[in-house]
């Protein structure tokens, strides 16, 4: 018992270690500040868009004005933070700074917990960000923030760690950063490339008579999208914010539980995965 | 090896591609109508009753629980109609009904066994005002013969209006010439009364089975009666139930009421531009799982992956008045009123929103109201205003409750200041960095020079 | 310190290492020498756990590396092959960064302390990026010996440095030697090794061929002392007098310098001294010769060489 907590204390310190020193290197770099500044531009289009709408049409029901400007911004940003770290994973083990990592005191479970943290932390801080910037709109427009906004901030810490976790299991099992780069590209570009196909086949009436591919096809493609929805973030978020506006609570709570345990699964994996693939070049 | 299962992958999905177009093609192009079985159905969609039809290819059926619907197997002819991307049924050819016993089945077990009876639909309000009226057996055949005797009534009403018209237009005709007109004649009181629309709708006497069933998922099966089980006929069938029932309404702005927006969904809030009234016409509504409900609607319409929830109008009503509270201050009512809706002569094409008011005419005949609605004006000083019903019991009603926010006015440059944070943030953070590596450099540098 | 047993790592095409049984002592420096591919870099990356071996048994304090992976890898430092380095930190930020995942005391004066040590005090804000090649190595010894390890690991540690960077990274071995660190070498300059190694350990083809100390190891390729000896004059009877002598192997006269193999088993140099001196002859000068730890090295690694390849299966 005494080993195991030696060993934690230990792992803890190697998380927090990793943790502090990627946070430093991602607010020292441009690119996140792009990233925010532009998801807040956008937003801010967006709600210039429905204000514009409901002065020419005088009136405009929606669930929350700030509900799918915000979505934007910290899914754009989300996708950002995973595809960083997709990069930075692979980019350290093919310069061998991964390997010059595990000289020392960290093994696979703090490389990756530390990187996790990193990023959720970047994420947190942001969110924070963005927060400051929807009240600041909210009291330029005087329009109340309402409840469900900020029970969506709450879900999105939720889905924004289960998607930076998708993005280290991707990094931890590519071999270089080319390959990593595709895959995640490859993952989001197909999850919303499946949707149009279904949407394209479902057009089709199937013939009854014969075997007809189209048939297969659109049972197939339906297969990929249940599992995309049971596994995409984005349906996550989506869904979550569906149920809170119903009401239906324990909906809600499932599905931050089923963010979580997805999240967990794909860290363990990362570890594995790691493991598999080598910390060298 | 990997290249082999790539090359074999991108074969693959090539290959379905390619036999998804040709069948698509193929479907496309054929227009040769077939003889098939289907299930016609006068489905309750919670207000109306919609009659369709279920096709070979759509395999699973959907009703609403706790309702009855009419299930009617019948063997019409088919053909592919590409513009809509569906089968049409051609009933004018060939209409035919299928003789069987509708066997229904749950968990394997038969539950049900249903015979074919005469049915007829009713709308005795007017189809467009909903409550309609199933009747079944025997009662069918007298309520249309009601229905029938009524109509034909209102037929010789109508006929016997014109008639007096005709006769009072011209006695008022020859009076004029004879100049013999005296207020006793005045049109407004005199002329023939028309009698009063005949909304009563009803449907023919058909034929088919009424299903009612409690919320789950079922098989159903047409059986003939030789014992087989008719080609075609096995169906999943999946009943369901409303999920919330509420209420809903239809937003009229006062200068765009040719335009008015719904809000169905009880957590949406409605934003609205200050200076302005808006007229709030409230009506009944139910949420339905929105896969199963379009589908009930339009059983070949396309599957969509992420079905939600879908809130369906079921009607008006007369309500009590319109709560105005703000947090927990209750601020006041708005009563339930009639409008009408005015042009403004000239040929500045205006109109004028109205209290209607009885006894006001138009033309020959009296006016009635446009619509009826809670009025409300909207000032700068509504902020997040909260709108609700409450039931005779002072209660308030379930799923009335909606927000409004009234939007200012603001400059075109305002709204891009927040998005300054993240730029201020960040070259705050990378400049200080810079700036100090900067610093550090020169210091090493100058130290070299020196020494 | 450092014990394996039949340690073995096969890929799916190669067998990397295969049988490697070792042993380094407390406080010695031991030499890891070995051509290209050799297996040298996989049996370090087992060391330190960046490998799984196949098959084999390893400890490193002796603990198994699984059960007390923090422990074993706190007492270490590592000086790799290729100097790696965040690119977006200072030398003093990386520098901090390993102090606070070894958890060093007093981190600041540490890092201080041994940054003005190798002489890169006045650069310590820089990007490691800006430095040349030999600052690079300075710098990656200072991380690796920041915590103060009982073991070192270095990989090809003055490889691509000038004569003066060599020259610094020998006297930080010397000092961690003289503190009593034990230190792990793996390097292709073997004068440096030869300088430096109190036992050193030949791989080839994935195999150890040899452990043993430099004289030790002489000795198995070439049991012969080498000895040169300068006279005044070459008398006629010379070199029937030499050939008479039973422990002379072979001899050589080149102008007034005579090379001479003799039989290692014993020192018989007086006796060859005084048969020269017999003849007429002055000796002026005499010089005894060892085998370099080059001739050692690529004797052993000679593919021809088998049956010394042979033993060294044994």
């Amino acid at each position: 018992m005494m080993m195991t907590a030696v060993k934690s204390a230990e792992r803890i310190r190697a998380v927090v270690t990793i943790h502090k020193r990627d946070m430093r290197l991602a607010l020292f770099g441009p690119a996140l500040h792009v990233v925010t500044t532009l998801s807040i531009l956008i937003a801010v289009v967006i709600i210039r868009n429905y204000l514009n709408y409901i002065k020419a049409n005088g009136i405009y029901p929606m669930p929350d004005l700030f509900s799918f400007p915000f979505r934007w911004a910290i899914i754009a940003t989300g996708v950002y933070l995973a595809f960083s770290t997709v990069v930075t994973i692979s980019r350290e083990r093919e310069s061998g700074t991964m390997e010059l990592l595990f000289y020392g005191p960290v093994d696979h479970v703090s490389y990756v917990f530390g990187k996790y943290m990193a990023q959720v932390t970047l994420y947190l801080m942001i969110l924070a960000l963005y927060t400051v910037c929807f009240l600041t709109l909210s009291w330029m427009a005087r329009i109340q923030l309402s409840a469900s906004f900020f029970i969506m901030i709450l879900l999105s810490v939720f889905t924004g760690s289960y998607l930076i976790a998708i993005g280290i299991f991707v990094s931890s099992v590519s071999r270089s950063v080319r390959n990593a780069t595709l895959v995640f590209l490859g993952i989001v570009m197909g999850a919303l490339l499946i949707q149009g196909i279904q949407s394209w086949l479902s057009n089709i009436a199937p013939e009854s008579d014969y075997y007809n591919p189209v048939l297969l096809l659109q049972q197939v493609v339906s297969w990929i999208q249940v599992t995309l929805t049971w596994l995409s973030p984005f349906s996550y978020l989506n869904h979550g914010v569906d149920e809170m506006l119903r009401g239906n609570m324990k909906a809600f709570v499932g599905t931050i539980a089923l963010a979580i345990s997805f999240c967990l699964i794909f860290l363990a994996s990362s570890v594995l995965g790691l493991k598999f693939r080598g910390v060298r070049q | 090896m990997r290249k082999i299962i790539g090359a074999l992958l991108v074969l693959g999905i090539c290959s379905v591609i390619c036999g998804a177009a040709v069948g698509m093609v193929y479907a496309q192009s054929s227009d040769e109508k077939r003889e098939e079985f289907v299930y016609g159905v006068n489905a309750f969609n919670g207000s109306l009753y919609h009659g369709t039809f279920y096709p070979p290819s759509v395999d699973t059926l959907y009703l609403l629980a706790d309702e009855i619907n009419i299930v009617s197997p019948r063997k019409t002819l088919l053909y592919y109609w590409p513009v809509t991307n569906e089968y049409k049924a051609d009933w004018d050819t060939l209409s035919e009904n299928v003789e069987g016993v509708l066997e229904i089945i749950s968990q394997g077990q038969m539950i049900a066994s249903l015979q074919p009876k005469d049915y007829v639909i009713q709308y005795p309000k007017g189809i467009t005002r909903g409550d309609p009226q199933i009747f079944l057996g025997d009662d069918a055949q007298t309520k249309y013969e009601q229905w029938s005797d009524e109509l034909q009534a209102y037929r010789f009403a109508v006929a016997a209006y014109y008639e007096a018209s005709r006769i009072f237009t011209v006695t008022l005709d020859d009076k004029i010439e004879a100049g013999t007109i005296t207020s006793a004649d005045d049109v407004l009181v005199s002329a023939p009364d028309r009698p009063a629309e005949f909304v009563y709708s009803s449907t023919k006497v058909y034929r088919g089975m009424p299903v009612t069933l409690s919320s789950g998922n079922y098989e159903i099966r047409l059986r003939n009666g030789e014992g087989e089980i008719v080609e075609n006929s096995v169906k999943k069938l999946v009943v369901f139930q409303r999920d919330r029932v509420g209420v809903g309404y239809t937003v009229i702005p006062e200068d765009k009421w040719t335009t008015p927006e719904d809000t169905q969904r009880p957590d949406e809030i409605v934003y609205v531009r200050s200076n302005n009234v808006l007229y709030l016409e409230p009506y009944f509504e139910s949420e339905y799982n929105e896969q199963y409900f379009v589908h009930l609607e339009a059983p070949q319409a396309p599957r969509f992956g992420n079905a939600g929830w879908l809130w369906v109008k079921e009607g008006k009503f007369v309500p009590n008045d319109l709560q105005i509270s703000r947090g927990k201050m209750w601020l006041r009512a708005v009563s339930f009123e009639d409008y009408m809706v005015r042009q403004i002569p000239g040929k500045a094409l205006g109109y004028e929103i109205l209290e209607w008011q009885e006894g006001i005419s138009q033309g020959m005949r009296e006016r009635s109201p446009d619509f009826s609605a809670f009025r409300l004006v909207v000032d700068h000083q509504i902020q997040d205003i909260a709108l609700y019903l409450v039931g005779d019991n002072d209660v308030a009603v379930g799923g009335s409750s909606r927000t409004l926010d009234a939007v200012r006015e603001f400059g075109s440059g305002e709204l891009w200041l927040p998005a300054l944070l993240p730029v201020a943030v960040g070259l705050a953070i990378v400049g200080t960095r810079r700036y100090s590596l900067r610093r550090y450099r020169a210091v090493i540098t100058e130290a070299s020079t020196e020494q | 310190m450092i014990q394996t047993r039949n340690l073995t790592k096969t890929y799916p095409e190669v067998e990397a290492v295969k049988d490697v049984t070792l042993n380094v002592r407390k406080g010695e420096v031991y030499g890891f020498l070995g051509p290209n591919g050799a297996g040298k870099s996989t049996t370090i990356a087992m060391l330190l756990g960046l490998e799984k071996p196949t098959s084999g048994e390893l400890s490193l304090f002796g603990y198994h590396l699984d059960r007390n992976y923090f422990d074993i890898k706190s007492a270490i430092g590592v000086v790799g092959e290729r100097p790696f380095f965040f690119d977006e930190m200072t030398a003093w930020e990386f520098l901090e960064f390993h102090a606070d995942l070894y958890m060093v005391e007093s981190k600041i004066h540490r890092i201080w302390q041994l940054l003005e040590h190798v002489g890169l005090s006045d650069y310590a804000h820089m990007r490691p990026s800006d430095y040349s090649r030999g600052m690079r190595q300075k710098l990656s010894f200072v991380r690796a010996l920041l915590h103060s390890p009982d073991l070192l690991i270095l990989d090809e540690p003055v490889s691509g440095l000038d004569p003066h960077g060599i020259r610094q990274i020998r006297e930080l071995i010397e000092e961690q030697k003289k503190a009593g660190t034990t230190i792990f070498i793996s390097s292709h300059v073997l004068s440096e090794i030869e300088r430096t190694a109190d036992r050193i350990a030949i791989m080839h083809k994935g195999r150890l061929l040899v452990e043993d100390d430099l004289d030790g190891l002489r000795y198995s390729v070439d049991q012969s002392t080498h000895v040169q000896i300068e006279v005044t004059r070459i008398p006629d009877a010379l070199s029937d007098a030499l050939s008479a002598v039973p422990h002379v192997k072979e001899y050589c006269i080149q102008g007034l310098q005579i090379e001479i193999s003799l039989d290692g088993t014993a020192d018989y140099r007086a006796e060859v001294s005084s048969v020269i001196t017999a003849t007429g002859t002055t000796i002026i000068g005499m010089q005894t010769r060892k085998a370099s730890l080059e001739e050692t090295f690529m004797t052993f690694t000679d593919e021809n060489v088998v049956g010394i390849s042979q033993a060294g299966e044994t």
